[in-house]
């Protein structure tokens, strides 16, 4: 904690991440075009656009997921704390245990709910018992789940309901201390009721993380978020405070798209 | 849907072809059960046989099989294992080792087994038995270039590699990609995320592989009939470097060089039923385990 404390320090913005000139490309494919975007710490960005507009290749981009695909290339640069987490000689391990993700579709392990969230501590090489059990149940009191499992903390969690799952992802997620938290169309799978829990979690967690998620909703953006980022043909359309980008367009695109004119 | 001419022509091809399956395995176990079965007894699978072959049990052959067996699957199915996971979690698409590698498993899959008795007898009996003999070994008679279980052992252990390989690498990839997305997020190494979620999601997988490879290799008899496998030895080896008996082997000796082929014919049912009924537990414990691995993914 101390470490990227010192790092803020270093540099001058307020912005938890930055990006400069982003660019990914799939093979010949530019998914992703010159994005330059700004993430400030403990607030909720929302990425907005059409399916197909380079918005989740940009979220993984920003963990180095994409270094897993084979043939995708980044470019630019991704400041993390005011460090290109790019740079050669930076492990994406460590990228990825400061920068979280959760996926569209929800993946526990087919494991026990203790078992998913204890799993980041357990690789990170944690093993007092007192601390993980400590731990699970801090990640899953963070996630509002602990109530509903604490009697099953040992039962399978292909066992709970899709929105349950989707929040032990979270908990796994809060576990390992992450900075950072990418979230992908997290509820895009879940019924409205389930929805409306983990929206309701998001501003929870706004308080203490850096939160950055992709939606194809946009009244989940406008529930959720602080700033939005609008992302059209790979390209950053427009960026703002949610409010102002939802009232206010300044772009052509932004507003048809907003009004749902196309998407 | 109502059947037109042509597709009761097909129903009709397909069903003399199961009938004729089904009669040729009937006829086939019926017949090694009606006349193996009476031999069977405790000193027939517990005895050594007799000096004319046919009296006594068989109690070497099954020991050698069993040691043949056991030795190839140490030395085959780690490697295996590592090969499929290096093309299935390491190696990228257009990787040129990958390639390489699964043009040479697709191969090895098509050589005919008499062949890799040949390749054994030449490389691992006169090229490193022989190399060893040279380097280890002062007297003039050879230790290690010299048909032994363990030349048997490695050869049918290269025999069943492409069956270990093939079958694990389907069994990685059916691990779903989400899982090891998760386990990268959480910041797992790439070796983390194969160890901790990718192989022990594919574990019954893996194992059912194995134990098709075991029981292929168990029940091979062309690759060791230069490498090892002795005609007749009524003791139990005991040392890696000697020769064997093997039921397979035991089979076609009893068959071919037995002084009364037709005083034989009971023990050769009796061998030929008990290397039947370890081949095939093998594949039905294989078959279950497969139905578990694919119920196991519903993500």
């Amino acid at each position: 904690m101390s470490e990227s404390e010192a790092a803020i320090a270093e540099v001058p913005s307020s912005a938890k991440m930055e990006t400069r000139n982003v660019s990914v490309f799939y093979g010949s494919n530019h998914a992703v075009r010159n994005v330059d975007l700004d993430i400030p710490d403990r607030s909720v960005t929302a990425l907005i656009g059409p399916s197909g507009c380079g918005k989740s290749s940009y979220l993984r981009a920003l963990n180095r997921m994409n270094d897993t695909i084979d043939g995708c290339r980044v470019e630019g640069h991704i400041l993390l704390d005011g460090q290109n987490i790019y740079s050669r000689g930076i492990d994406p391990v460590e990228v990825r245990r400061r920068v979280g993700m959760v996926f569209q579709k929800s993946n526990p392990f087919p494991k026990s709910v203790f078992d998913n969230v204890a799993f980041g501590l357990r690789i990170g090489g944690e093993t007092d018992k007192d601390v993980i059990a400590q731990r699970v149940e801090e990640s899953l009191k963070g996630a509002a789940l602990w109530d509903e499992v604490k009697d099953r903390l040992q039962s399978s969690a292909l066992g709970l309901s899709g929105g349950q799952q989707q929040r032990v992802c979270i908990a796994r997620c809060l576990a390992v201390w992450p900075e950072v938290i990418l979230m992908d169309e997290p509820a895009s799978a879940l019924d409205p009721i389930a929805t409306a829990k983990i929206e309701e979690l998001i501003r929870e967690l706004r308080e203490r993380y850096c939160i950055v998620i992709v939606t194809h909703s946009m009244q989940q953006a406008a529930r959720v978020s602080d700033s939005t980022a609008f992302f059209y043909m790979g390209e950053l359309v427009e960026q703002g405070k949610t409010e102002e980008i939802f009232t206010r367009p300044t772009k052509k695109r932004t507003e048809e798209y907003i009004s749902g004119r196309f998407g | 849907m109502k059947y037109t001419r042509k597709d009761w022509l097909l129903v009709g091809v397909a069903g003399i072809s199961v009938g004729v399956i089904l009669l040729i395995l009937a006829v086939l176990l019926g017949q090694v059960v009606f006349n193996g079965a009476p031999v069977i007894s405790m000193e027939f699978l517990t005895e050594s046989p007799g000096a004319d072959m046919v009296s006594g049990g068989i109690w070497p052959a099954i020991y050698g099989t069993v040691y043949v067996t056991l030795l190839m699957t140490l030395a085959g199915v780690p490697v295996g294992i590592a090969t499929a996971v290096y093309l299935s979690e390491y190696a990228s698409a257009s990787s040129r080792l990958a390639r390489l590698v699964r043009l040479a498993v697709n191969n090895l899959a098509g050589v005919p087994s008499i062949v890799f008795g040949l390749f054994g007898l030449g490389f691992f009996i006169i090229f490193v038995g022989g190399g060893m003999d040279a380097l280890l070994n002062d007297g003039p008679t050879p230790v290690w270039g010299k048909p032994s279980i363990l030349w048997a052992s490695l050869t049918l252990a290269v025999l069943t590699l492409p069956v270990v390989i093939v079958t694990t690498e389907e069994a990685l990839k059916r691990v779903p990609r989400e899982l090891r997305d998760a386990s990268l997020a959480l910041g797992a190494t790439r070796f983390q995320t194969v160890y901790k979620v990718v192989l022990p999601n594919a574990k019954s997988g893996i194992l059912t592989g194995v134990i098709l490879a075991v029981s292929r290799g168990a029940g091979e008899v062309a690759p060791i009939i230069f490498c090892g496998a002795a005609n007749f030895l009524p003791y139990l080896p005991t040392d890696p470097r000697d020769m064997f008996m093997h039921l397979g082997y035991h089979v076609y000796a009893l068959a071919t060089q037995s002084p009364n082929v037709d005083a034989a014919r009971p023990t050769l049912f009796g061998t030929v039923l008990v290397l039947l009924t370890l081949t095939f537990s093998l594949n039905l414990l294989a078959v279950i385990l497969r139905a578990r691995s694919r119920a196991a993914f519903r993500l």
